[in-house]
Order: structure tokens, then C-alpha cells, then sequence
């Protein structure tokens, strides 16, 4: 139930002011002087900021509980993905410093769209009711609408920033209906209680379709096969630090969002939502396999790639979502995810340079040779990405089927072990690549040092977590990222 | 009265999926904007009518009246007015930036006239080798050219 | 001290690509003390492993779920370790002579010492998820070890072959692995073996052996998974004896011979494993006599004995386990000899097609000593240890007289592949070969030498080996302590009248080997059928197709398919719930309105038809501007006065946006008209999703309505607010966060509008400035009048409401 906001806990809204207060700064900044370093500088010193506030409600119990009623829940799966989304958004504001994307003096809203992204994700992770969870996902989603149609001199990013606008739009009114649909039945727009009324017998039918929606409004933004169709465009369409921006942090905040629907308003109505969620999985996994496996341009493969790995924290999802594994699996890989698929596309990005073709696979040849520190990051990427132990990626997969094992969903656990079998196809192809193949050419990267940077900072994350994933399964797990599960 | 009102928004809803469907942008625009009208009702059907009762709190008390209307979903619908209204603004500019620099705002034209550099292919069907005019995916009656060779995979790279 | 010796591996494997290009051509030997060491390390353990006493070590990983690095040592582990570090010994000294001068030899040190590192992993890990994870580590390393010659297309595909199968099998093994330790409670492998009554009454035991067995059937190249393995012969030749004599295809063995105590016993394991060994030695036996190539023919040798060690695993016992590792240790004597000379002689005399070449006895003396002393071991004959082996072999299966046909009629088939690997080549007076054949570097027959002796002097006196590793590595095998002793003769018994026969048998095949090879090579040139044929078909043919297939199914350019697939998919989930629940239940409404509730309703429909069917913008933006006032009238007699007020002004703001934004745009932009049959699809569609709408809303007015919350707000609005406007209450005071967040959504907006109109060309017009830009410079979004409105507006009311 609703609690008066006597017990009001700015800590936890924190990391979000104070990225708010980045991005007005950075804007301001922006309008006065012409130098959109400047705009950078403030944003990484506000991420800064708001990662310290982050950690802090991490690992400080007295910042936990919820504030502002139930609206903003502090715990350690959204303390932790807060942190998983400040990392993201570092690394892509490292990433497009000396981007043309930000570089250029009459772009001041880069950055500061960046920020606001972040905090409507940030909101998302938090949200411990409908209303907020829908103003984090109109915040975000509006900022990267923005960014992803940033590309002037491609008019495919156009395109495709359009479309994905307009079905935004789209998913998220199916997304309200659903809300309205549930509201109705249950009377509450927080989670809490829809979960309570719901396992005091609240008309089940209808929240549970007013459940399907929300669970359509959310897995468009997830990319859950079949509304993952955006994906590829948006991710080929888009600047590349915009993509690998919004890979990530778009990705964190909607499965953070889907986590605690999943497991606090939903888990007595276990059996069907459940099963829903579970075709949507088995339908990504197979998607976003086999459609990767076509691709020739890293973009594109990464695109399909991305809708691959949300069938798994799809896995993980389910299997928390009826209490049978912990929520943390979902918070682990996702910040796993933000390493290794931020920085596949960072070495994507240094490797097109001003190409717009860059990205296809004989760009790669022969980098190994040429390059090899890029490809040796690259290659720790991609192998991740596959599922190889030791690195990052494999205990994301590892936990998650293990999670569907736990789950009883051993027929879903096996597809998607089977699924990783094609992936480690469609990735091997750019390994191969760069390895195994002679240089047409010579390659020119692109000139940037904070971009290697990032590079760097993201494949020491993926080595580092996948040689040491207690430090942070630890974490989140002892800040009690087990949500409140409704028995 | 809940009836008759969900009647009427489910028609608004189905008109504004009409639009959807369009292959105009325009319309699209309108469609989405009568759908989330539509939607912000149905928040408002869903927390039940009441007639001439305003959740006030009258002179001198210190609840409203029983019976009063619903006011939780007011305040939702609030919310979400205003959300609706940012991204009509938004989706507004967007057709704008799109018709300046595309110079069309039908989806079915927008490809074609993309001189899009990169041949990337969409649909992975197409074959290895010279540029071909491939077939709409559906209902469209423009043949559009594939971008310069719309080779689907390097076949000698190729996944096996 | 045990994890240090597996992960001391890797840390020099790391610096591998760093020095070798300054040790130059010393770069093998120097990177052979690694493996040598390693080993001298492993045989100062053989005391207290003998004493019954397996060192243990566990290094935490991911604690909180209970995984971490355990490791341990005993009996078994023992033998394969040893086998890994001294056939690594010679195996890096050979490629420092072998690969003498390519430029990619760091890289490969890199891989060749990661990949010895991730053996020695597998074979100590007591731990199934530790298991895995170096299982997988030899995958990945072996993939860039068998494609290192890249610019083959031949070398590529049996790189990615290997990879699939082996990798795909290790996945399926990772599932039983999950599988079993869910079930059991443990992933300790020690805690299995300890008490295998619980793990064979558990109810997955049945699915979990199926997983592993592939797992290890795909690793050891069982039949019909064992294509991979010829087709990795395209390795350079260090790593083809390396991967087949004593790792890579050993690992699967070891993981069945590592589970058999707690897994095996039952008839499943006994039919599994005989029926799959017995499968594979036929299999390669036919096979083997197709092939002319030294490399191949070895390859279907090592399929040979794979079969016949995957079925003594399965007979199991005693006699089986002692059968099982002397005939393992045999084969990795004379298998990486053999590999290493075939070889020299590819690197020394430029070909290794056995119909090419003869008469290099006489260029090549030491590499022919070598490959007769390990042909013979090889061919089964004393005073060998594969005589040793052989014989017990044939003792283990006398009772199971099926598998003993197949075993003979294999190891009969190892006589022909010896004679054409080890003699033909080198037999003559007359060399033949394409280039001028001179004796190999002591690089690369000092290795073969040594294990080659090895294989003999082992063979003079087996206890020796017996004692020091056997027995102890039986017992882990086996379960329980066993004891044995083992010599060369056994005197006149069946055993060695079945060795006659098989020599006989032989030397038959050596004499009509030719006429039999042509006839077989005719028959069976073009064809590819069997498990090639199958993953031909399945991997290279049929996955992409299916891929395509799909993807064009799923995947389109059409903004407008894409809504239709996420409108269809939502009204299939939602049907499918409804068949699995039960849908909602509708009653027939009650209808009370007065007349001007329903005409404002009215009003409300024809503006949303008026909408849909403009064709002018004028009438376009009139209709849905009568939708919107018809709602804020709504709000009004449903009292909602807030509500109301709002929608009035956004209305206002939006029809005067659009009609802005519209002047822009030509007036004939609505005309153009749709197709007829997609108009009427849509049409269909539409009204569908309006009557889906409306029902399910109509359901939900109709259940019994929960109003605590809202009972709360009401209650609370006036004594811990002071505000008597509820709504307004709700959102300045108890939801202040949703309306902060609301500020925020319409700055985004703002910002993101300007940041894509600043950018719409040349020629600023007014209305494009107009319509967001000053907004933008405030994040609060409240200097511009699109965006003051609706706070603004709301906040009016809020007189009382003050905070």
C-alpha cells in the first residue's frame, strides 16, 4: 500500500537528479559555447556523480526502501542497473568524443540528450509503479528517437529513426491500454499491490490481458521477436555511438523494467503470462539466431545479435519472475551485456571510420595483423557475446539456461543452448576475419583515443567479470535484489 | 454509462488503427494522436464514471464526499495527456525533418528514394551478384531497384 | 599449487606472442621447458597419489551460486595429465622446427600453449561447470589451432567443423551437466563418485547421460560425429599429433572414464558405449582403407582406437579399466611418432601421399627407425606396450564376442595403415618424391624418438607403468582400489591366437590393399552420404536456408507490416490466453445516459470517422480537433474538471501545431490514395481492434472495482496535504515525482525536436523556429508556450494545494 511520504529518501532519486542537473548544465553550456567537448566534460563528471550516488544505494542498506510512496524503489537489482546504465552511458559519451555525431559546434543536445536518456532509464529501473515506469520509458525513448535519427549525411538513419518513432508510439499506447486494463481489474497502479490484488483474487482474465499488453508495450522496447523488427534498421541506421549507446542502456532499463512487473505484479498469475513470455523467448532465440547468421555488415549482425541475447535475459527473466531464480542472474548479465556489446560496437565504430560501408566484413580482414590490439579486443567481444567461458558472456548465458533448468522450462533451457550453438557460427565469421584473412588494404581507424578508451574500459569489464563475477553478483545479492515476491 | 463511452473510444481506437495502417505518414501522425486519446479515456472508463462530483474536498471538511469521482486515475490521465501531447509534438517535427528531406511522406516511397549508399540487405533473400528489381514485400506496387548489389553474405566468408 | 600448474599454463601462453620473436629459432625449446617442467611436477605427485591420497584444491568463483574452480588429482587424472605434458613436450619442440620462420609462430605458441593449458584444466577439474569451461577453452583454442593455415578454404571449414561439432556437443553436455548437478545438489564431481546410488536413482539420469555421452561421443569423434576429425588433418602437423595422440579426442574418453563410477554399471551405459565404440571402429576401419593421404590414414586409425577405448569404458571392471588405460597410454606412444614423421615427411620430401613416395629410407634414416619402432606398437606386435594393450583388450571383450569381431577386424585394419605409413614411404632404392628428401632437424625426430622408446621400453617391462600410474588410475575408474600386475607375456591363450588371426588378417589386407583401395575409392568417390553428407546438408545447406526462409518472413523494410505484425501477435497471445485461462466474461450493459451525454459521445464518433477518412487537411485537422474537445467535454460531465481544462489546451496547441506544421507541407499530400485491397484489409483490421478494444474495456467496468487506493488519496488528500483539490493533491504532493518526470518528458520533446529542426537545411522559416526551439534552452520547460500550457495550466487550480 501506498505509504505518506513522510519517510522521503532523496538518496535513492539522486543519481537521477543528478544527471539532470548534468544535462541542463551541459544544454546551457552548449547554447553558450561552441565546443561540445565541453558538453562531454560535464557528462562524464555528472555520470561520475550520479555512478558515485548509484554504488552508494548500492551498498549502503539505509538507502534502501522505497520513497515517494512506492513510485521509486531503491533495492539492489535497481541500484545495480542504475549502475549498469551510468557505465553505458560513460562509455558512450568516451566513445563519441571526437565523434563527428557530437563533435561539431552547433550540436549542443547531444550530450544532454544522452543524460536525459539516462535518467528516463534510470526512472524505468527504479519504478516501482506504472506511472513512473511510464515516464522513464517516454523519457528515454523520446531522447533516443532523437539520437538514433541524428545521422544527416545517411538518410538511411532517417528512415529508420522514424519507424522506430512511430512504433514507439505505437507500443507505447498498447503498453497504456494495458495499464488502463489493469488498473481496472485491480485497482492499483503500483506493483505491489496489483501483485497483492492479484493474489487476493482479483478477476484474473482481465489482468492477465491487461498483462499481455504491458508485456507487448515492453518487449517491443526489449526487442522480443516479433517486435524486434526496428531493430536491425534503427541499429544499421543510427551513428554508431548512438547504437552502441542505446544497445545497452535502452535494453537495461526495459528488461529492468520487465523484471519487476515479472516479479512483483505478475506472479500469481503465473501459468499463462508465463507462458506467453516463454513463446516470446523461444521466438527471439530463434529470430535473432538465425537472422544474425545472414548478416554481412558488424552493425547489422550486432542487431540481430542483440535481439539473440534478449531471448536469453528473456530466460532469466521468466525464471525469476516465478521466484525460481534470483533477479540478480537478470541485473549480472545485463551489465555483463553493456560491456561486451558496448564495446563490440566501439571497435566497430574506430574500424568504419568515416566509412559508412565500413562495417562489412572485408573491412575486417586482416586487422589482426594490422590492428591487433583492436582485433584482440574485438575477438574478446565477440567471444563473449558467443558465450565463451571464461569471459563475461558465458556466465550471462550459463546463468540464465540455468535459471530456465531451475524454471522447469528444460525444453526452452535446451533451445537456447542449441541457439548458441548458430551464434557461435555468426560471430566466428568476424574473428575469422580479422585472424584468418589478408588485409586488402591498409586500415585506418579511426583517430580517437577516448573511443580506444572505451574500447579498453569495456574489455577489461569483460574479462574482468567474467575471471571475477562474484564481485558483483556479491554486490547486487547482498544489497537484497531479491524483490519482494508476492507469496 | 460505461458502456456506450467504451463503445465510443473502442470506435475512436479503430479509427486511429485505420490511419495507422496508411501508407501516409500524415495520417499516421493522426492516427496516433486519436490512439492515445483513445487510450486516455479508456484509464478514465476503467476507474469508473461518476456524474457531478468532483473529487473536491468541500468547505470546512476533510474528505470529499462519498461517491465523489475516482481521483487516482485523473491524475494518471494527466500524466499521460501531457506525455501524449510531447510526442505528438515530437512525431509532428519528425514528419516534418522527413517530408524537407526526403520529399515524401508515403512509407512505400520512402526506400526508393533513399540513395542509400550501403547495399545492406533487408530481407536476406537476395542473391549473390548483379543488382536486381526486387519485388515489394507486399501490396505495393512499386518495383524497387536494390541498391548497387544486394548481395546477401560473402559467400566465401560465409557462415559454413 | 594444482590450480597454479593449470593456470601458470595460460599466463605464459600470454606471453608467448610478446617473446618468441626474440628467442628466435631457440623459441621451441625454450617454450618446451613449460610442458616439461609441468610434467616433472605431475611425476613428483605420483608417490602421494599412488598412497591414496588425490591432492585437492578449490578456488572460489562465483560463490554465491556455488560455482567455483575445483580441482584434483587423482590416479586417473594423473595418467592423462602426464600424457598431455610430455606429449606437449615433444609436440613444442617439433613445431619449433616445423614452423621454423612463419611469421605467425607467436600467435601460434599462444594457442598451443593456452590449449595444453585448458587440457590439463579439463582432466583435474573436479568440478562439472570448471569441467565445462576448459572444455569449451579446448574448442575455442583447437578452432584457431586446425585453421592457423587460413588461406585453405580446406583448413577454414575443417576449423569451423570442428567447432560446431565440438562445441555444440560440449553445450549439450553443459545441459546434462545442469541437468545431473540441479538434481543431485552438487556439481562436485568427487561427491558424485562418492555416492553414485544417488545419482543413478535420479529421475533426469536417463536424459543427463544422454547429454554428456554426446558431449564426449562429439569430442572423441564417436561415430556419427567422427567427420570432424579427418577434416581437421588440415592442422599443421604439430597440432594433428597433438590433438590425436594424447588431448582434443582424449577428453571425451577421460570424461566418460571420469564418470563411469558414478554414472556407469547400467545396461544403458554398457549398450550406449559398446554400441557407439563398436559403430566407430567398423566405421573408421572401412573407412581407412579409402584413404592415401599419411595424415588421413592416421586420422581413422586414431577413430580405431577411439572406438575400442569408448567400448572398454563401457564393459568397464577391473580387467576392462586396465585394459582401457594401457591401450590409451600405447596409442599416444606410437600415435604422435607416427604423426610427427608423417610430417617430416610432407616438410622434408613435399608430399605425404603414400602412392608418391617410397625409397626415403635411405635420406631419412632416423625418421624410418622412429615410425618402425612406433608402427609396430601400433600394429599390435611384441615386444610393444600396444601389444600389451591389444591383448588386454581382446581378454576385456571375450565375453561380448560382437564387440571382439569388430575389434579384430579393426585392429587388423591398423596392419595395411601402418605398412603404408611407415614403410611404403621409405622402403626402395629409389626415392621418389617431389623435391629432394633430406633427413629432418633434431627439432623434429628427437620428440617421435623419445616416445617412441618410450612405447618399447614400456613394452619390456609394463609393471613399471602399471605400478606407478595404472593401477591407481584404475582404481578411479573403477571406483574401488583394484590392484594388478602386468607383464608382456601371457603365455599360449585365446588372446594371443586372436593377435595371430589379426596379424594374418593383415598382412592379407597389405597384399590386396591396392586392387581393394581402387575398388573402394571408385565406388565411393563422389559420394557423400552418411554423417557428412548429413551435416553438409544440415549445416551448410539447410540452417542458412532456413535462416533466409524465416528472415524473410519476419523481417521487412514495410513500416506498415511491421504494425500489423505486432497488432497480430498481440491478438494471438491474447486468444492464446484465453485459451488457456478462460477469456473474461461480458453481461449485456446497462444503458442510463441523458441525451447529452450521448450526443457528445456522438460528436466523438463522427470526429474519429471524420479523421480516418479525410482527404483534405483542413478537414483532417477540424475532425480531430472535434475527437479532442468531445474527450475534454467528456471530462467535464464525468468530473474530471482538471482533466478537462488540460485537454482543451493540449488540443488547442496540437490542432494549432498541426495546422503550423501543415502550411509547410502540400496540400494534396492526403489525396493519394490506397490500394483498394489494402485499404480494406486495413479496414477489417481496424475494426477488429476497436471491438477488441471495447470489449475487453467493457469487461473490465464490469467487475466489482477495487477503490482503496483511491480511498486512501481521498482520505489523506486534506489532513496530511491541505489540499482540497484531490487530483491536484495526488500530483503535486503524493506523486510529485510523476509530474517532475512529466516536465522532463516535454524538455526531452523540446530538445529533441530542436536538435532535428536546427538541422533541416539551408533556409530557416519561421515556423520551424517557432515551433520548439526556445523551449529547449530550458530544461523546465516552461519558457515557451507549448509547454507552459499544461503545468501551467494545472497548476492554476492549486491554489489551496500549496506544499
Amino acid at each position: 500500500m501506498i505509504v505518506p511520504p513522510d519517510g522521503l529518501v532523496l538518496g535513492g532519486i539522486a543519481p537521477a537528479l543528478t544527471l539532470l542537473v548534468a544535462a541542463a548544465t551541459a544544454l546551457i553550456l552548449g547554447t553558450v559555447r561552441a565546443d561540445a567537448r565541453q558538453g562531454g566534460a560535464v557528462a562524464l563528471l555528472g555520470l561520475a556523480a550520479a555512478a558515485v550516488f548509484a554504488v552508494r544505494n548500492l551498498v549502503d542498506p539505509g538507502a534502501h526502501g522505497a520513497t515517494f510512496g512506492v513510485q521509486w524503489v531503491v533495492d539492489g537489482a535497481s541500484a545495480g542497473l542504475a549502475v549498469a546504465i551510468l557505465v553505458g552511458t560513460f562509455l558512450a559519451v568516451l566513445l563519441s568524443w571526437d565523434a563527428p555525431v557530437a563533435r561539431v559546434g552547433d550540436r549542443p543536445e547531444f550530450h544532454p540528450l544522452l543524460l536525459l536518456a539516462a535518467t528516463g532509464g534510470i526512472a524505468m529501473v527504479h519504478a516501482g509503479d506504472f506511472v513512473v515506469l511510464l515516464l522513464g520509458l517516454e523519457i528515454l525513448s523520446l531522447s533516443v528517437y532523437a539520437l538514433s535519427a541524428w545521422r544527416t549525411g545517411v538518410r538511411e538513419g532517417e528512415e529508420a529513426g522514424m519507424k522506430y518513432f512511430l512504433l514507439g508510439a505505437f507500443a507505447s499506447a498498447i503498453l497504456i491500454y494495458g495499464v488502463a486494463l489493469t488498473y481496472g481489474a485491480t485497482g492499483a497502479f503500483d506493483f505491489a499491490s496489483i501483485g497483492a490484488a492479484l493474489a487476493a483474487g482479483a478477476p484474473g482474465p482481465l489482468a492477465l490481458l491487461g498483462g499481455a499488453f504491458v508485456l507487448v508495450g515492453l518487449g517491443f522496447k526489449v526487442s522480443f521477436a516479433p517486435f524486434h523488427q526496428w531493430a536491425p534498421d534503427v541499429y544499421t541506421g543510427a551513428p554508431t555511438p548512438v547504437t552502441a549507446f542505446m544497445s545497452v542502456v535502452v535494453k537495461v532499463a526495459a528488461f529492468g523494467a520487465l523484471l519487476r512487473v515479472a516479479s512483483e505484479a505478475w506472479p500469481a498469475t503465473v501459468p499463462s503470462l508465463d507462458l506467453m513470455l516463454a513463446i516470446l523467448v523461444a521466438l527471439t532465440l530463434v529470430v535473432g539466431n538465425l537472422g544474425a547468421l545472414l548478416q554481412s555488415g558488424a552493425k547489422r549482425m550486432l542487431g540481430y545479435s542483440a535481439v539473440a541475447h534478449a531471448g536469453y535475459l528473456g530466460l532469466a527473466v521468466l525464471a525469476a519472475g516465478q521466484g525460481l531464480a534470483s533477479p540478480t542472474t537478470v541485473v549480472w548479465y545485463l551489465l555483463a551485456y553493456t560491456f561486451m556489446n558496448l564495446g563490440a560496437f566501439a571497435v566497430t565504430h574506430l574500424v568504419m571510420h568515416d566509412d559508412p560501408q565500413g562495417d562489412r566484413i572485408e573491412a575486417w580482414q586482416g586487422l589482426g595483423a594490422r590492428k591487433p590490439g583492436l582485433a584482440i579486443a574485438m575477438t574478446l567481444f565477440l567471444f563473449s557475446l558467443a558465450g565463451f567461458p571464461p569471459l563475461a558472456g558465458f556466465f550471462g548465458k550459463a546463468l540464465a539456461v540455468r535459471a530456465a533448468f531451475d524454471a522447469g522450462w528444460s525444453s526452452l533451457a535446451v533451445l537456447a543452448l542449441l541457439a548458441a550453438v548458430v551464434a557461435v557460427v555468426y560471430y566466428t565469421r568476424f574473428v575469422f576475419a580479422m585472424w584468418f584473412a589478408r588485409a586488402p588494404r591498409a586500415i585506418e581507424v579511426a583517430p580517437s583515443d577516448a573511443a580506444r578508451w572505451a574500447v579498453g574500459l569495456a574489455a577489461a569489464g569483460t574479462v574482468a567479470m567474467g575471471l571475477f563475477p562474484d564481485v558483483w553478483y556479491a554486490l547486487v545479492e547482498g544489497a537484497g535484489a531479491a524483490l519482494a515476491l508476492v507469496p | 454509462m460505461e458502456a456506450p463511452v467504451a463503445l465510443t473510444v473502442g470506435i475512436v481506437f479503430g479509427a486511429g488503427v485505420y490511419l495507422v495502417l496508411q501508407r501516409n505518414l500524415l495520417r499516421f501522425v493522426f492516427g496516433l494522436i486519436l490512439i492515445s486519446g483513445a487510450v486516455n479515456v479508456s484509464i478514465f472508463v476503467a476507474g469508473r464514471l461518476t456524474r457531478g462530483a468532483s473529487p473536491f474536498v468541500p468547505e470546512g471538511a476533510v474528505a470529499p464526499p462519498a461517491g465523489s469521482a475516482n481521483a487516482l486515475p485523473q491524475a494518471l490521465i494527466l500524466t499521460a495527456i501531457v506525455i501524449g501531447f510531447g510526442l505528438t509534438v515530437f512525431a509532428i517535427v519528425l514528419l516534418l525533418r522527413t517530408y524537407e528531406r526526403l520529399g515524401t511522406v508515403r512509407t512505400d516511397e520512402l526506400p526508393e528514394r533513399l540513395d542509400d549508399p550501403r547495399p545492406v540487405d533487408r530481407n536476406g533473400d537476395a542473391p549473390a551478384g548483379a543488382p536486381r528489381p526486387r519485388p515489394m514485400p507486399q501490396g505495393g506496387t512499386v518495383p524497387r531497384t536494390g541498391p548497387s548489389g544486394t548481395d546477401a553474405r560473402d559467400d566465401g566468408e560465409g557462415a559454413p | 599449487m594444482l590450480s597454479a600448474a593449470v593456470l601458470i599454463g595460460f599466463a605464459v601462453a600470454a606471453l608467448a606472442p610478446l617473446a618468441t620473436p626474440a628467442l628466435g629459432a631457440r623459441a621451441g625449446w625454450v617454450w618446451a621447458l613449460l610442458p616439461a617442467g609441468l610434467a616433472t611436477w605431475f611425476a613428483a605427485q605420483i608417490p602421494q597419489v599412488r598412497a591414496g591420497a588425490p591432492l585437492e584444491q578449490a578456488v572460489p568463483w562465483l560463490p554465491s551460486l556455488g560455482i567455483e574452480l575445483a580441482f584434483r588429482l587423482d590416479g586417473l587424472s594423473l595418467v592423462f595429465a602426464l600424457m598431455i605434458t610430455i606429449i606437449g613436450t615433444a609436440v613444442v619442440i617439433y613445431a619449433g622446427g616445423y614452423l621454423r620462420g612463419d611469421r605467425q609462430l607467436p600467435r601460434f605458441y599462444l594457442l598451443l600453449l593456452a590449449f595444453m593449458a585448458a587440457m590439463l584444466g579439463v582432466v583435474v577439474a573436479d568440478d562439472l561447470i570448471s569441467l565445462f569451461v576448459f572444455w569449451e577453452l579446448t574448442s575455442l583454442t583447437s578452432y584457431f589451432l586446425i585453421g592457423y593455415k587460413h588461406d585453405k578454404e580446406e583448413s577454414r571449414a575443417g576449423a569451423l567443423q570442428g567447432l560446431l561439432i565440438t562445441g555444440s556437443g560440449g553445450l549439450a553436455m553443459l545441459a546434462g551437466f545442469l541437468l545431473l548437478g540441479a538434481d543431485v545438489g552438487t556439481f562436485r564431481i568427487s561427491a558424485m563418485l562418492a555416492d553414485p546410488a544417488v545419482v543413478q536413482a535420479s529421475p533426469v539420469y536417463l536424459p543427463a547421460l544422454l547429454l554428456i555421452a554426446l558431449g564426449a561421443f562429439t569430442k572423441s569423434a564417436q561415430f556419427p560425429f567422427h567427420v570432424w576429425l579427418p577434416n581437421a588433418m588440415a592442422a599443421p602437423t604439430p597440432v594433428s599429433s597433438y590433438l590425436h595422440s594424447a588431448t582434443m579426442v582424449k577428453a571425451g574418453v577421460y570424461l566418460l572414464a571420469r564418470l563411469a563410477p558414478a554414472m556407469g554399471g547400467t545396461a544403458v551405459w554398457f549398450w550406449l558405449l559398446t554400441g557407439v565404440g563398436t559403430a566407430t571402429l567398423l566405421a573408421a576401419a572401412t573407412l581407412a582403407l579409402l584413404q592415401r593421404d599419411a595424415k588421413r590414414l592416421l586420422a581413422y586409425s586414431t577413430l580405431i582406437a577411439l572406438g575400442a577405448l569408448v567400448v572398454m569404458v563401457g564393459v568397464g571392471g577391473p580387467l576392462g579399466a586396465e585394459a582401457m588405460l594401457a591401450f590409451m597410454v600405447a596409442h599416444a606412444l606410437y600415435k604422435a611418432p607416427l604423426f610427427m614423421v608423417a610430417g617430416n615427411l610432407d616438410h622434408e620430401a613435399g608430399s605425404r601421399d603414400v602412392t608418391v613416395l617410397s625409397g626415403l629410407g635411405r635420406a631419412m634414416p632416423i625418421s624410418w627407425a622412429v615410425a618402425l619402432v612406433a608402427a609396430i606398437s601400433a600394429a599390435g606386435l611384441p615386444p610393444m606396450l600396444g601389444f600389451v594393450g591389444k591383448e588386454l583388450a581382446y581378454e576385456t571383450l571375450l565375453p561380448h564376442p560382437w564387440a571382439l569381431a569388430a575389434l579384430v577386424a579393426a585392429s587388423a585394419v591398423m596392419v595395411p595403415i601402418v605398412v603404408l605409413v611407415a614403410w611404403r614411404p621409405f622402403a626402395g632404392r629409389e626415392p621418389r618424391a617431389p623435391k629432394a628428401a633430406h633427413e629432418a632437424p633434431v627439432s623434429m625426430w628427437i620428440g617421435p624418438a623419445v616416445l617412441a622408446t618410450l612405447g618399447l621400453g614400456f613394452g619390456l617391462a609394463p609393471d613399471v607403468l602399471a605400478q606407478a600410474l595404472l593401477v591407481p588410475a584404475a582404481a578411479g575408474l573403477v571406483g574401488a582400489p583394484v590392484d594388478f600386475y602386468l607383464k608382456l607375456w601371457h603365455g599360449v591363450n585365446a588372446a594371443l591366437l586372436l593377435s595371430i588371426a589379426t596379424i594374418l588378417l593383415g598382412a592379407f589386407l597389405v597384399l590386396v590393399w591396392r586392387p581393394l583401395h581402387d575398388a573402394l575409392r571408385t565406388r565411393f568417390a563422389d559420394v557423400r552420404v552418411g554423417p557428412a553428407g548429413i551435416y553438409d546438408a544440415l549445416v551448410l545447406r539447410g540452417i542458412p536456408t532456413v535462416a533466409k526462409g524465416l528472415t524473410k518472413r519476419v523481417q521487412s523494410d514495410d513500416l506498415q507490416h511491421h504494425l500489423l505484425t505486432i497488432t497480430g501477435f498481440t491478438v494471438g497471445l491474447l486468444a492464446l490466453t484465453a485459451v488457456v485461462r478462460g477469456g473474461p466474461t461480458l453481461a449485456l450493459p446497462t444503458v442510463d445516459g441523458a441525451l447529452h451525454e450521448f450526443l457528445v459521445l456522438a460528436l466523438i464518433v463522427v470526429g474519429a470517422l471524420g479523421t480516418a477518412s479525410a482527404h483534405s487537411r483542413l478537414r483532417a485537422i477540424t475532425s480531430l480537433g472535434v475527437v479532442g474537445f468531445g474527450i475534454a467535454l467528456l471530462f467535464v460531465m464525468f468530473s474530471a474538471p482538471d482533466l478537462a481544462v488540460t485537454q482543451f489546451l493540449v488540443e488547442t496547441l496540437t490542432v494549432i501545431v498541426l495546422a503550423l506544421v501543415l502550411t509547410r507541407l502540400p496540400s494534396a499530400l492526403l489525396r493519394d490514395g490506397e490500394a483498394r485491397g489494402r485499404s480494406r484489409l486495413a479496414l477489417v483490421i481496424a475494426a477488429t481492434a476497436g471491438a477488441a478494444f471495447s470489449a475487453l474495456l467493457l469487461a473490465v467496468t464490469q467487475t466489482p472495482f477495487d477503490r482503496r487506493l483511491s480511498d486512501f488519496f481521498d482520505a489523506a488528500s486534506y489532513p496530511d496535504a491541505l489540499g482540497s483539490n484531490v487530483v491536484n493533491v495526488i500530483l503535486v504532493d503524493f506523486r510529485a515525482i510523476d509530474t517532475l518526470g512529466e516536465i522532463f518528458v516535454l524538455a526531452v520533446a523540446a530538445t529533441g525536436a530542436y536538435a532535428l529542426l536546427r538541422r533541416l537545411g539551408p533556409r530557416p522559416e519561421p515556423e520551424i523556429a517557432y515551433a520548439a526551439p526556445r523551449g529547449s534552452a530550458d530544461p523546465a520547460g516552461d519558457g515557451e508556450p507549448s509547454d507552459a500550457g499544461t503545468p501551467g495550466g494545472r497548476a492554476a487550480d492549486d491554489g489551496g494545494a500549496g506544499s
